[in-house]
Order: C-alpha cells, then sequence, then structure tokens
C-alpha cells in the first residue's frame, strides 16, 4: 500500500493500494479503529482481487481529522 | 508458492549515479534541505512489475508484515538511528508483541500519529482479530521492522529486501502487506 503514486509508478511492484491518508498514517487517524480496520480489510482483499502485474486499486476513506503539521505543512494525504 | 524473481540487472548503473550524487547531496542533508537534495537523486524506475499470482484464499493465508516506520521495542532494540543514508538494521517483531510496547524512529514521518496509535502504522491489533474470527489464516511469526529512509536503494535491494524475503519464508507466510510510511 502506499500514499504517493508518483512513486509507485517508478517502483512498480506486483500490487498496490492507494491511500490517501498523510505520511505516518497509512491506516488513518490514530483511534478510529472502525476505519483502521476497513482500510486494512480493502487492502489484504485488493492483494488477491487485482490480477495484473502492477496493478493497484483505489481505496475511498480520506483523512477526517484535523491536517498534520510536517516540514512547514499542513497534510492531509500524500504527495 | 509461486514465486517472483528480483531483477538485480539495475544496480551497478544505479551504485554509480549514486556515488557520483551523494557528494553534493550530503551538506544539504546535512543542513536538513531534503528537497533540494532528493531534486537530483538517482531514483530507480521500473519498467515491469514483478508477478506472482495470489491463489489462497485469505482465511487460510499465513500473512507477513513488513513496516518502514521504524517500529522497534523499548528496551529490547535500540531505535533507528538518524543518518546521512539511512540506517540499514531490519528488526525482528514477534507477531504477539504488546502495541503499547513499541515506539517509532523513522525521523522522516510525523511521529506522534504512531506514538498516538501504533496501528497506523502497524496494524497488529486488526490483524490479531482478522486470525481470531477466522478470517485470516494467520500471521508469520515475526514482523519486520525498517525505516523508510535509505539513500543507499542498490544496498536495500541487495541486501535488506532479501535478507526479509528469506526469512518471511522460512515462516512459511504465503504473502506479504508492506506499509511504507
Amino acid at each position: 500500500m502506499a500514499n504517493f503514486t508518483a512513486r509507485m509508478e517508478r517502483i512498480r511492484p506486483p500490487r498496490w493500494v492507494h491511500v490517501r491518508f498523510p505520511r505516518g498514517a497509512m491506516f488513518g487517524e490514530p483511534g478510529n479503529r472502525a476505519k483502521q480496520r476497513a482500510v486494512l480489510e480493502a487492502a489484504l482483499g485488493a492483494g488477491g482481487a487485482i490480477a495484473e502485474p502492477g496493478g493497484k486499486a483505489e481505496l475511498p476513506y480520506r483523512w477526517e481529522a484535523p491536517p498534520v503539521a510536517w516540514r512547514g505543512r499542513q497534510i492531509t494525504e500524500g504527495p | 508458492m509461486a514465486t517472483a524473481r528480483a531483477d538485480a540487472s539495475w544496480i551497478a548503473e544505479f551504485r554509480a549515479r549514486y556515488e557520483a550524487w551523494l557528494p553534493e547531496a550530503l551538506p544539504l542533508i546535512r543542513a536538513h534541505e531534503y528537497a533540494a537534495a532528493f531534486k537530483t537523486y538517482p531514483f530507480p524506475t521500473f519498467e515491469a512489475a514483478p508477478w506472482a499470482p495470489i491463489r489462497t484464499p485469505l482465511a487460510a493465508t499465513r500473512l507477513g508484515v513488513v513496516t518502514t516506520a521504524g517500529v522497534y521495542c523499548r528496551g529490547v532494540e535500540a531505535p533507528f538511528a538518524d543518518t546521512e543514508e539511512g540506517d540499514p538494521r531490519i528488526v525482528e517483531l514477534p507477531a504477539d508483541t504488546a502495541l503499547a510496547d513499541l515506539d517509532v524512529s523513522h525521523s522522516h514521518i510525523p511521529q506522534e500519529l504512531a506514538r498516538a496509535d501504533m496501528n497506523v502504522v502497524l496494524p497488529l491489533d486488526h490483524l490479531r482479530d482478522l486470525v481470531r474470527e477466522g478470517a485470516l489464516g494467520g500471521l508469520g511469526r515475526r514482523v519486520f521492522s525498517v525505516v523508510g529512509y535509505r539513500t543507499r536503494a542498490h544496498d536495500v535491494a541487495a541486501e535488506t529486501a532479501p535478507a526479509i524475503a528469506a526469512a518471511l519464508a522460512a515462516d512459511g507466510v504465503d504473502f506479504v502487506l508492506v506499509v511504507p510510511v
């Protein structure tokens, strides 16, 4: 799984899941157990469903906490 | 289990380009000017994705897990070191490790998120729930932690990844969840 599409397009993993969360929290907000579980189950399910090399699944989840302060920026997802 | 071979043909050329990049990048890295340092980093780019089909149902799957959040067990291992080229260590954590015993030491992420809830970089609570519920066959006996900041991509490819892959195979995992952080 990853939140940085351009980098994954260089690396070309066998299969991957795109999550739109900030770096440091790939499964969603701290304490949001329902979302973390949903992201994990979707990622594991996508692993088996992706049928072509390099295939990607987009997950619908978004960051629902205040933006994360990181090196002078406020971020809610990857680059 | 079907296996995919790693492509090592890029490593020699990358190593040469890396050694040309490093002298100018080091002062920038030491000054924490990472955007400037990595503007000219010779990122490896691959045309093809390695592939092995997944045929085992999740309920019968033994899952391996790798996180790049620099997770370590307090009082057992040292934190990953914050170095210019990244700490090459691999930390092995028992799959039944209590998350409360863990900390993160990846210096290029906002650490407070994982410190508030380690599941955001290593969802062991949820994975163990899935196993208990029968939705997942099991976990490898170890999970693996590295730090995602590693500039020596040739060393990651030639040493780190093969070592982890061999350990995962020894633990009998069917496929691996890699969490790059």
